[in-house]
């Protein structure tokens, strides 16, 4: 008896008389089939990719919207969870752009470091590394910078601390994605992530007077008011509004030429306006009292707007550097993912809250006899 | 066009499987899987036993991976586009309208969600319409669990949900519960914007007129902007803002605005109502010959020739459906411990309402 297929009595089965089943929804396979491309060329066409020239893009996304393609959220999460679990292919390389003027405060008890391993942190996280390049005297100048990204397939860039001074950067911006780290002064206006120096503000001023402190002073540089966008100032501003009038101290702003001279210039003020509590974004006013000889906080009371790590003791409000720097890298991850370079239409500003601490500088108990009185 | 979610948690702490909760109770995983759909082969003290530990661990069934298995059985998939709910108590139930700014933003949200595959659902809450308790059973029964509240107004209806359960952003909203990430157009920039454009063109006594109810639904953010632009200024150049009250008549306001105008001199008003040119014409104030006015909600449809700042209210429902999405897509629920709040930019727009001045 033969084996040999075909000679059973059988029929051959009807495979291709039998109608499909009308699909009830499209994958990439079915645009790509209809299109005439590739699948991944659909893949990365419906994603913006800009190695897809824009014609054939659209060409794409027409095909698409004609079979009622939809991204599929389920699938999405899927991916999401498998690119989780599984190493990266391919690693991406980030850049940390710092100016060559601020590279002291990459050390010591500024927060700056802090700022950047948030970032890396979250750049480790997504197998992604973030390597510093400094630009400006003595260092890379933009145009150099921009071919040394290129060369090395960087195209994520995260600005931070530029100098109020430095208005601009000039790197071929189509090329890059890139989010600022504050130095909301600097153009282009790209997407931006910072300290929420409104509500430290703020909120500093709020648990003051709850702890009983009735003149409360804000002293601070000019310079970190225009780099700041005036956010201290305004946070102060804001709560005086609310304040009786005999509360409202005007708060004293300083040139970075005057700090020599702030020894003689704060207990100036302070007497002047009697004021109870200090509250100011410069640690260094600690050398300041020392030297004018005011007893904290006997004399006056003070909480910094940015508590340093380092000083745990001191009141007032610890600003999330870290967070700020990992939420910045977390947002130039999803536009790398996205190939979304270039400047954007409209900006978009992420603010982070800082939080209150309590400390011996700033008790919870105020003067028994304001000195206003 | 920005299409993507802003925020991914670092390292979420991963969520117990089938595997962790066999581990844990030194059952096979497949006695898991059988005992905690209910099968009746596995004894009920049994079953017990193993949901009270599934309960301990927070074991929960994943969706994307049920889903999955589901399109492998049967060839497609079967669970339905997740929803994502957007909450308004702006009383739609008691015949209200959507003002166009609210539109704007519905309409940003809407295409947002589609473009990444989620259905958006608009939910009212408020006296006609539902109140917590009804909300949270629709919710539960139609296991929506992604929710944006869309720029609620103070002095109607609030909700308490329970927030650890949810996926949640905040469009404006910042009177209220929760502490939810928060997006919004950028209010301070916006005054602080129109204040220079309009003293540029040589205005010499602004004004700022805003609503206490979107005052208190922004954080106080417009004020903020607009006392820091009059610091500098001596204090008899200074016009105090006017905060005029919730649900204040367009006629009542229009009495309060020229009250105010005349009395301070103002001779430039900054108003959020884009009906400001109108208000003002009402009590017999000529624009631009007796006050000039910019308002900081140009959106369409705008009134002819009136100058001002026009945010991008698209955006911002764009932005909030991001943020939700990038945790229902990592399955996190409840609030951060740090909420950010995004500001989208607003670009000034001139117009014969706030001409130079010769």
């Amino acid at each position: 008896m033969s084996k040999v297929s075909g000679k059973t009595d059988q029929a051959p089965r009807a495979v291709a008389e039998r109608s499909p089943a009308p699909k009830r929804y499209h994958t990439l396979a079915d645009i790509a089939a209809k299109a005439g491309v590739h699948v991944t060329t659909v893949s990365l066409a419906l994603r913006d990719h800009p190695s897809i020239p824009p014609s054939t893009r659209a060409r794409i996304r027409a095909v698409a919207k004609e079979f009622g393609y939809q991204r599929d959220p389920l699938l999405d999460a899927l991916n999401f969870h498998r690119a989780r679990q599984t190493q990266q292919a391919r690693t991406v390389n980030s850049a940390f752009v710092v100016h060559a003027g601020t590279t002291r405060l990459f050390s010591g008890a500024h927060y700056q470091p802090l700022v950047y391993a948030g970032a890396k942190a979250a750049a480790e996280a997504r197998g992604h590394t973030l390597d510093i390049f400094v630009v400006g005297q003595g260092h890379l100048a933009p145009a150099r910078l921009n071919t040394i990204l290129t060369a090395r397939g960087i195209t994520g860039v995260l600005l931070s601390t530029f100098e109020i001074d430095i208005e601009q950067l000039d790197l071929d911006w189509s090329q890059f994605c890139a989010v600022k780290i504050e130095c909301l002064h600097l153009t282009p206006h790209l997407d931006a992530v910072s300290n929420d120096q409104l509500q430290v503000a703020r909120l500093a001023m709020r648990r003051l007077r709850k702890l009983g402190y009735r003149r409360i002073g804000l002293a601070t540089a000019r310079e970190d008011q225009t780099r700041l966008a005036e956010s201290f100032g305004m946070g102060v501003l804001i709560e005086q509004a609310s304040l009786p009038e005999a509360e409202c101290v005007p708060p004293l702003i300083f040139s970075l030429a005057e700090v020599p001279e702030l020894p003689r210039i704060i207990p100036e003020w302070m007497r002047a306006n009697k004021v109870d509590v200090i509250i100011s974004n410069w640690n260094e006013l600690f050398d300041t009292f020392a030297t004018a000889g005011i007893r904290l906080p006997d004399d006056v009371a003070f909480a910094s707007l940015d508590v340093p790590p380092s000083m745990p003791h001191v009141a007032g409000v610890v600003q999330n550097h870290r967070l700020v720097g990992q939420r910045a890298m977390e947002q130039l991850a999803i536009m790398t993912d996205a190939y979304q370079r270039g400047v954007p239409e409209a900006q978009t500003i992420t603010y982070i809250p800082g939080y209150w601490q309590d400390g011996v500088t700033a008790s919870s108990r105020p003067h028994r006899h304001p000195i206003w009185v | 066009m920005s299409i993507q979610p802003d925020s991914i948690p670092l390292m979420p702490t991963r969520r117990p499987t089938l595997k962790d909760v066999a581990r844990e109770s030194g059952y096979h995983i497949t006695t898991i899987s059988l005992a905690l759909r209910d099968h009746p082969s596995i004894p009920e003290t049994t079953r017990n036993k193993i949901r009270e530990i599934a309960r301990r661990m927070g074991y929960e069934r994943n969706p994307v991976y049920h889903a999955l298995s589901r399109f492998r059985q049967q060839g497609r998939v079967c669970a339905p586009a997740p929803r994502i709910a957007y909450l308004e108590n702006l009383g739609l139930g008691s015949g209200r309208t959507r003002p166009p700014y609210m539109e704007a933003i519905l309409g940003g949200a809407r295409r947002q969600a589609e473009l990444l595959g989620y259905q958006l659902e608009v939910l009212t809450v408020g006296e006609d319409d539902h109140d917590t308790h009804s909300l949270t059973a629709y919710l539960t029964e139609h296991q929506i669990s992604g929710l944006i509240l869309g720029s609620f107004i103070p002095g109607f209806s609030e909700i308490a949900l329970n927030w650890d359960d949810y996926a949640v952003a905040k469009i404006h909203s910042r009177h209220m519960e929760p502490e939810a990430t928060t997006v919004g157009n950028d209010q301070l920039r916006e005054v602080r914007m129109a204040f220079r454009h309009l003293a540029e063109a040589g205005y010499q006594r602004i004004g700022l007129a805003v609503g206490r109810s979107d005052e208190d639904a922004s954080g106080h953010r417009h004020t903020a902007g607009f006392l820091m632009e009059e610091a500098p200024l001596p204090p008899d150049r200074r016009v105090p803002p006017l905060l005029f009250p919730y649900n204040i008549s367009g006629e009542d306001l229009s009495g309060m605005i020229a009250r105010w105008v005349r009395r301070h001199h103002v001779d430039a008003v900054i108003c959020n109502w884009s009906s400001i040119q109108l208000l003002l014409e009402q009590q017999g104030l000529k624009v631009p010959d007796d006050v000039a006015c910019a308002t900081l909600c140009l959106c369409d449809p705008a009134p002819p020739g009136l100058a001002g700042v026009r945010p991008n209210f698209d955006l911002v429902g764009e932005r909030a459906v991001s943020i939700v999405v990038a945790q229902l897509k990592s399955a996190q629920r409840g609030l951060p411990e740090f909420p950010s709040s995004i500001y989208v930019q607003s670009v000034w727009q001139d117009g014969p309402s706030a001409p130079r001045r010769r």
